[in-house]
C-alpha cells in the first residue's frame, strides 16, 4: 500500500499525468518562445559535420593580376521565427617560415580575402526572403583585380573583407527563418558558398594554415 | 499507463537527441605553401627567352675602338638570398683559316655587369644588397672598357676586366640578399635591374662569319 501511495504527487495528481503535463508544458514553452533552444544547423554539403580543408596549393608568384581562389559550400538550416545569423572567426593563423624574412614581408591574415559568393535556397525554404550578407563580405575574392601585383583586399570597411577582419567573431550573414523545421531533410536549407582568395607574391617562403570557425545562432 | 509513459519517454529522448545532435558550428581550414621564388624578366616583365646580342662586323678600324653592347637589361626578383650563374658555350671553328694567326675566342670578349639599379625601394626588401664577382664587375666607371695602347685584348681573369672565358663553365657572377619584399612579377618596385655588357676590341683575328656563343644565366639559391 505504501508503494501505491508514492505514485501520487502532493496535490494528489497521479505521477503519470504529471509527466504528461510536463511534456505538454515544455512543448508549449517551445512554441511560445521559439527563440529559445537550438533551432539552427550548419553542415557540409552532404549534411555531415562541416570540417572542410581547403588547399591553395603552392603560391608561386607570377604575372597574374587575379588572385588564386578556393571555395567551400555548406548548408544552413533554421526554423527559428526570429531567423538566424552566421558568425565567422579566425581562430588561428599559423605561418611557419622556411627561410629568413630578410627585410621582406611574410604572408599575413590581411593578405587572404574572404567573401560569400552564393546563397541558394532549396525547394522548401520559406520565400520570399532576404538573406543579408554583411557589407564587405559580399564579394568574390577570387575575381578581384590587382594591376599592382599586390594584395587587393582592403578590408571589410572598404568592401573587400580579409581574414584579419575575423579576428573576433563577426556576423557575416543573417536572415529570416529558413524553413519550418531544421531536420536534415533535402529541401529545407540554404547552400552558402564561401570563397577565399590570395594573390601569390614574393612573400617569405613559408607554409601557412588558417582555421575559421563558423557558428550559426538565433536571431538577426 | 506504462506504455504511455514509455512512449512519452521515447518522444522526449528523440527530441533531446535532435537538440543534442544539432550542429551549430563548423570549421574551415585553409592551407598553402609559399615556395622559394626567383625570376628573371625583361624590362616589360616578360620572359627573357633568348636575347640576341649582335656585335656586328668587327672590322679593324684605323683608330682602335672598343665595340660594346650594353642593351641587355634584366629584372631580378626573389623572396630569399640568391645567386646568378653564367655559362658561355664555346664558339665553333672560324669560317676562315687561321694561317698561323689567332682566332677570336671567349677570352677576347669582355663580359660583365655594367650597372645595378632599382625602380624605387617601396617593395624592395629592406637592406637589400648585391655583390658582383670581381672580374665581372664593370660598374663604377669601368664601362666601357678602355682601349689599350697596344691594340690587344685587355680582358682576362682580372678585376673589372672579366671575359666570357671566365664563365666558360658555370660561374657565379652575382649574388645578393632577398630582393623582393612582396608583390609579383607585375609589381613596379620590387626588383633590381642588372645591365649586362659585352665588349670586343676588333683585331686581325681569323676571318669568321659565324662567331656565336650562348650565355646561359641561372638564378638560384646561393
Amino acid at each position: 500500500m505504501a508503494t501505491a501511495t508514492q505514485r501520487f504527487s502532493a496535490r494528489g495528481v497521479p505521477i503519470g499525468k504529471r509527466w504528461v503535463r510536463l511534456v505538454v508544458f515544455a512543448l508549449g514553452a517551445v512554441l511560445a518562445f521559439p527563440g529559445y533552444g537550438v533551432c539552427q544547423v550548419i553542415t557540409n554539403a552532404s549534411d555531415g559535420t562541416l570540417a572542410a580543408v581547403l588547399a591553395f596549393g603552392t603560391l608561386t608568384p607570377g604575372s597574374s593580376t587575379t588572385p588564386t581562389g578556393t571555395s567551400v559550400q555548406f548548408r544552413l538550416r533554421d526554423n527559428n521565427a526570429a531567423g538566424y545569423h552566421l558568425n565567422a572567426q579566425l581562430t588561428s593563423f599559423t605561418v611557419t617560415p622556411t627561410a629568413p624574412v630578410a627585410g621582406g614581408n611574410t604572408i599575413a591574415s590581411s593578405d587572404v580575402g574572404v567573401g560569400i559568393t552564393s546563397i541558394v535556397a532549396a525547394g522548401n525554404v520559406l520565400t520570399p526572403r532576404t538573406d543579408t550578407i554583411t557589407p564587405g563580405f559580399n564579394y568574390n575574392p577570387a575575381t578581384m583585380s590587382s594591376p599592382s601585383g599586390l594584395t587587393p583586399y582592403l578590408g571589410a570597411a572598404s568592401g573587400s573583407a580579409r581574414l584579419s577582419d575575423l579576428a573576433v567573431s563577426t556576423k557575416i550573414l543573417s536572415g529570416p527563418k529558413i524553413a519550418n523545421n531544421q531536420n536534415l531533410n533535402p529541401n529545407n536549407f540554404l547552400t552558402v558558398t564561401m570563397t577565399f582568395g590570395v594573390l601569390p607574391q614574393y612573400f617569405t617562403p613559408a607554409t601557412f594554415s588558417a582555421v575559421i570557425t563558423l557558428t550559426i545562432a538565433n536571431g538577426p | 499507463m506504462k506504455n504511455a509513459r514509455l512512449a512519452l519517454t521515447i518522444i522526449a529522448l528523440v527530441a533531446l537527441s535532435q537538440v543534442a545532435m544539432a550542429q551549430t558550428s563548423g570549421i574551415i581550414t585553409l592551407n598553402a605553401t609559399v615556395p622559394d621564388a626567383f625570376s628573371f624578366t625583361n624590362t616589360s616583365n616578360g620572359s627573357i627567352g633568348t636575347v640576341t646580342v649582335n656585335l656586328g662586323s668587327l672590322a679593324v678600324p684605323l683608330s682602335p675602338a672598343m665595340v660594346t653592347d650594353a642593351s641587355t637589361i634584366l629584372r631580378l626578383r626573389s623572396n630569399k638570398a640568391y645567386k646568378v650563374m653564367a655559362a658561355a658555350s664555346a664558339p665553333g671553328a672560324p669560317s676562315g683559316t687561321p694561317d698561323g694567326g689567332d682566332t677570336m675566342l671567349l677570352k677576347d670578349i669582355g663580359f660583365g655587369i655594367t650597372a645595378i639599379g632599382n625602380n624605387g625601394t617601396g617593395n624592395l626588401a629592406t637592406g637589400q644588397t648585391n655583390t658582383i664577382a670581381t672580374n665581372q664587375d664593370y660598374t663604377g666607371g669601368n664601362w666601357p672598357p678602355a682601349v689599350p695602347a697596344d691594340g690587344l685584348t685587355p680582358f682576362g681573369a682580372v678585376a673589372n676586366k672579366g671575359s666570357l672565358n671566365e664563365v666558360a663553365s658555370s660561374t657565379q657572377i652575382l649574388s645578393g640578399s632577398r630582393i623582393s619584399k612582396r608583390g609579383n612579377v607585375v609589381t613596379t618596385d620590387n626588383y633590381i635591374t642588372i645591365t649586362l655588357g659585352f665588349a670586343v676590341l676588333p683585331q686581325y683575328f681569323t676571318p669568321d662569319t659565324g662567331f656565336t656563343t650562348n650565355v646561359t644565366l641561372t638564378m638560384s639559391l646561393p
